[in-house]
């Protein structure tokens, strides 16, 4: 399988703030590819680099094969892309940005752009700025899709989209990806990237910290799961590797758990009995942690 | 669907974008000049006693209102009134203000971001916005003149059309250079508030600097490099299109632009 996207040590640095050091990776055609990492990261940086709105300061970025620069504008005739923060222009109504954005882009069947409006339940008639922040995104992810690019970057694209959206957006991006288009989405919530993507790259403060599938990336995410159990369990039981106990306050005790559920929870049920379960998103900052202590632990060895 | 021909590109989009405040221009521009011509009647009947008022100014105020001698003839008390100072100041916040806003505002607001991820090149989508102030700025001057006009003839005011026209024309270039300094400097990268400083700040002392060289002759020389030196010496509104300094306007202009032009090629966008 081609590349679609190959970053070759690409480094951006600019004024103050805190860009992009040295990142190499690769998307393969087909895949849909998560990049993951807090606010602030430098994944809006990658992106805006890889769209030439930013001139990489070292390095370079190829898409489909061809230099992000010379070819800047063959290249985003390919590309659909869901802006962060930015949604179209703000004075006209969806259709009117949608229809400027397809007249720029050419070849754009209108089919499509009703179907994907009855899909995601949005508004075309009202001006953007008007909508809500979950509608507006709406608008942008029919722009992103229109035109059936070979590849679909979103920058943070379920952020203020509702539930009933982000399911749909999720069979959007499989559909995408089964049509054998890439699709690039950045994220700095763990869950989003788990249920989407096939691989992950992790990035922090401007660097890259690991590529992963994200089976991978799954067994080393640490949960939090607190068990209210029927009556308080004998100390320092249940005894499963993997899961630490962290609190307890009478029946109801807290663990940090890595990897799979299933054995803490048949554990407790053994211990007479489970009123409650609740189970904490990982953090991202516990995954940073992991992969900072298996270097260290590889450096010791 | 009439609206969405201006969907078409970013030329006829841009325009489309200035709708609303162009018609809020327009509507002001038609209601000065008209009042320029309203108050003509009672100019041309004070006759005299205006000149001996304006005989007693000092030469370095005087020369602030352009040229002054013949306030009472039509030509004269239109420079003075409007072509040497209401029209320029008029044309110039909206050329400098729309100059600014189109590329360096649209890139504040993150627009410009939107609009370059499509299959648009850059440089082209800064020639498409560009061209917009040009024609946005001289259809002003155009409208301004259509204003004069209608002041004119309603209030007997007895001055060419042609001549009307070309001080309008020579005025709107003004305009265009002026608004091409604020859109070049936001090529270049500066902010729209940055860009509307430096422009201001550009075209006082440029006015500023022709009329205090006037009086001196050791100075003299220096109002050749002002653009309203060029603006009104070829004297347009008595008969004549100043051709040289009609090209001296432009040509500053389209190396303003080109500077603008050839970075915005080059730099990051939205930083």
């Amino acid at each position: 399988m081609a590349a679609v996207i190959e970053v070759d040590d690409l480094t951006k640095r600019y004024g103050t703030s805190r860009g992009i050091e040295g990142l190499t990776f690769q998307v393969e055609q087909g895949e849909v590819f998560g990049f993951l990492g807090p606010n602030g990261a430098g994944k809006t940086t990658t992106i805006r680099t890889l769209l030439d709105l930013l001139r990489p300061s070292s390095g370079t970025a190829r898409l489909f094969g061809e230099d992000s620069i010379t070819s800047a504008v063959d290249i985003r005739r390919r590309i659909g892309y869901l802006p962060g923060e930015f949604t179209l222009f703000p004075k006209l109504t969806g259709r009117e940005a949608l229809q400027y954005s397809a007249n720029m882009r050419g070849g754009v069947a209108w089919d499509e752009v009703e179907s994907l409006a009855q899909r995601f339940d949005c508004d075309l008639d009202r001006p953007i700025c008007k909508l809500s922040q979950g509608n507006k995104k709406k608008v942008g992810l029919i722009a992103a899709f229109m035109h059936r690019p070979e590849l679909v970057i979103l920058d943070e694209p379920t952020n203020g989209l509702d539930p009933l959206a982000q399911q749909e957006f999720m069979n959007l991006v499989r559909e995408t990806a089964a049509r054998g288009a890439t699709v690039f989405l950045s994220s700095h919530v763990m869950p989003e990237v788990e249920r989407t993507c096939d691989r992950v790259a992790i990035i922090r403060a401007g660097r890259l910290v690991a590529v992963e599938q994200v089976a991978a990336l799954k067994t080393r995410a640490t949960r939090r799961v607190d068990i209210h159990y029927a009556q308080p369990p004998p100390p320092g039981k249940p005894e499963v590797p993997g899961v630490a106990e962290v609190a307890r306050v009478d029946a109801l005790v807290s663990y940090d758990v890595r990897g799979a559920a299933g054995p803490l929870i048949e554990a407790a049920v053994q211990l007479g009995g489970i009123l409650d379960i609740n189970t904490h998103e990982p953090s991202l900052e516990d995954i940073f942690l992991s992969y900072y202590d298996h270097d260290a632990s590889e450096v010791g060895a | 669907m009439n609206e969405s021909r201006f969907l078409r590109n970013t030329f006829t989009k841009t325009l489309r974008d200035q709708k609303r405040s162009y018609l809020f221009w327009a509507f002001g521009v038609v209601a000065m000049t008209f009042l320029m011509g309203a108050f003509w009647p009672s100019i041309a009947a004070s006759g005299e006693q205006f000149n001996d008022l304006v005989d007693s100014y000092p030469p370095a105020i005087a020369a602030f209102f352009g040229d002054l001698a013949d306030f009472t003839t039509p030509a004269g008390y239109l420079t003075s009134e409007w072509f040497a100072f209401t029209g320029v100041v008029l044309l110039l916040v909206y050329a400098i203000g729309k100059g600014a806003d189109l590329l360096a505002g649209d890139e504040e607001r993150g627009m410009l971001d939107v609009l370059l991820t499509h299959p648009v090149a850059r440089r082209r989508a800064y020639l498409e916005m560009a061209s917009t102030l040009v024609v946005g700025t001289l259809g002003l001057a155009l409208i301004s003149w259509l204003g004069l006009l209608a002041g004119a003839v309603v209030f007997g005011m007895d001055i060419g059309f042609g001549r009307l026209l070309a001080g309008s024309l020579m005025l709107g270039l003004l305009a265009v250079v002026f608004g091409s300094v604020a859109f070049g400097l936001g090529g270049l990268g500066l902010s729209r508030g940055q860009a509307i400083a430096v422009s201001a700040a550009y075209a006082t002392a440029d006015f500023f600097v022709n009329a205090l060289a006037k009086s001196n002759a050791n100075t003299a020389w220096l109002r050749k490099l002002t653009m309203n030196y060029h603006y009104l010496e070829g004297e347009p509104l008595k008969g004549g299109f100043p051709w040289l300094h009609a090209a001296i306007l432009l040509g500053v202009c389209f190396v303003l632009l080109a500077a603008g032009w050839w970075r915005f090629g080059t730099r990051d966008i939205g930083t």
